[in-house]
């Protein structure tokens, strides 16, 4: 595969991908340039350079997309059923209601959004 | 002067042995110390070649000789004359002489006289104009030779120097012999007639296979191989997933991640022509990819 970045006329990141095929020429008024080291770097100058804030926003969607998608897809349908949750040991109805603290607790911990500790669901 | 002398008479008496030999004796004593004390000069008649000096044969003439009557020349200036070689820096100056042959004759001449001779003879000012001609396709402006400026060498209308890459292209072209009778594509019209018609190696899924990649999200993707792309991507749970995908940056559809019934996140799938763009506009990373290229 064959990849080239360039800056377009219009100052847009481009990726170009020729495949098996030979490059372009590049499109006028666009120049080439080094590979954006990361989806939060911004062009400034000649160099990349890294928007930290606009990475931990991104990086704090994404856990709480992933709790989010955790609370609904393996809590609730426990939780909400109540012959499900009737079935359950009080020991087991204890250790879903603790999970689903944890999980919503995800963004009070120490090391969000950077270092999760995801907790455990129960068997 | 011519010394003779007269010898005794053989048989004569001794008296006049004694009175012939004695006169004989004193007019040489006289001849000799004469010549001795400068009364007369001695006018040997030398004959070239029949008198040495340390026994090699001196065969100069008189009149040879005589050259040089008068001559103050010295010996370090007739080695110059000689091809002597070395060379002794001066200021030159308009007393300074050259020895000069004038028509046959040689003369010491001054330094004013040659500046003046050249000065008239080159001199600045006499040139008026000059032109300049160039090969078709040049052409010149300006004849400052007489005066300071620029003279102008620039291409006609039409004409252009082609770049050493363009001719190493031409070349290259040329080498291929007659292009009108080698069956190359020259007319526009049939590039024309072939728009929108894929040929069999740009058809989609020849020659291609799918393959895992590891391209980023938030960033503009354009596909710019002769074969259009499929892709299938599915992004971590999350919020906000969808992909542009068009034919520029600013013309593009949405396409959204989100399944319309149940509103989970499902993979997507989607096309990428020749040329087209795409972008993955999510915060969230790529749990996989697939390209079909």
């Amino acid at each position: 595969m064959a990849f080239r970045h360039i800056i377009d006329a219009s100052g847009e990141y481009i990726v170009q991908d020729s495949g098996n095929d030979p490059m372009p020429p590049l499109p006028e008024g666009a120049s080439e340039v080094e590979a954006r080291p990361s989806p939060f770097h911004n062009r400034v100058g000649d160099t990349w350079v890294e928007d930290t804030a606009r990475k931990t926003e991104a990086l704090s969607l994404e856990v709480r997309g992933m709790r989010d998608f955790k609370l609904r897809d393996e809590v609730d349908p426990i939780v909400t059923n109540p012959l499900r949750w009737a079935d359950l040991t009080t020991a087991k109805q204890n250790e879903w209601a603790q999970y689903r603290t944890d999980l919503l607790n995800v963004p009070q911990q120490a090391g969000f959004p950077n270092t999760i500790n995801w907790p455990t669901k129960p068997e | 002067m011519v010394l003779t002398v007269t010898k005794p008479t053989v048989g004569g008496s001794e008296d006049s042995w004694g009175t012939t030999i004695n006169t004989a004796l004193d007019d040489i004593v006289l001849e000799i110390n004469s010549n001795a004390d400068g009364t007369n000069a001695i006018t040997p008649n030398l004959t070239e070649g029949s008198w040495q000096i340390s026994t090699t044969p001196i065969t100069v003439s008189a009149a040879e000789l005589n050259i040089l009557d008068g001559a103050t020349v010295t010996t370090a200036e007739l080695n110059i004359l000689d091809g002597d070689t070395s060379a002794t820096s001066t200021n030159v100056a308009d007393a300074d002489r050259v020895v000069f042959n004038d028509a046959g004759t040689m003369k010491q001449v001054a330094m004013s006289d040659i500046k003046t001779y050249i000065n008239a003879s080159v001199g600045s000012g006499s040139v008026t104009s000059v032109a300049m001609s160039v090969p078709t396709g040049l052409t010149v402006s300006g004849s400052p030779i007489t005066t300071s400026g620029t003279l102008a060498v620039s291409l006609q209308s039409g004409y252009s120097i082609p770049t050493t890459s363009s001719q190493s292209n031409w070349n290259t072209a040329y080498g291929w012999g007659d292009h009108s009778s080698q069956g190359y594509v020259t007319s526009s019209s049939l590039s024309s007639s072939l728009s929108g018609y894929a040929t069999t190696s740009q058809t989609f899924g020849v020659s291609q296979s799918w393959q895992t990649t590891s391209i980023s999200v938030v960033t503009w993707y354009q596909n710019t191989s002769s074969k259009a792309q499929a892709w299938k991507v599915r992004h971590n749970p999350g919020s906000n997933h969808t992909v542009r995908v068009g034919s520029s940056t600013s013309n593009y559809v949405t396409l959204d991640m989100r399944d319309g019934d149940s509103g989970e996140f499902v993979p997507i799938e989607f096309i990428v022509p020749p040329n087209h763009f795409f972008y993955l506009n999510s915060g969230n990373s790529l749990v996989s990819q697939y390209k079909l290229a």
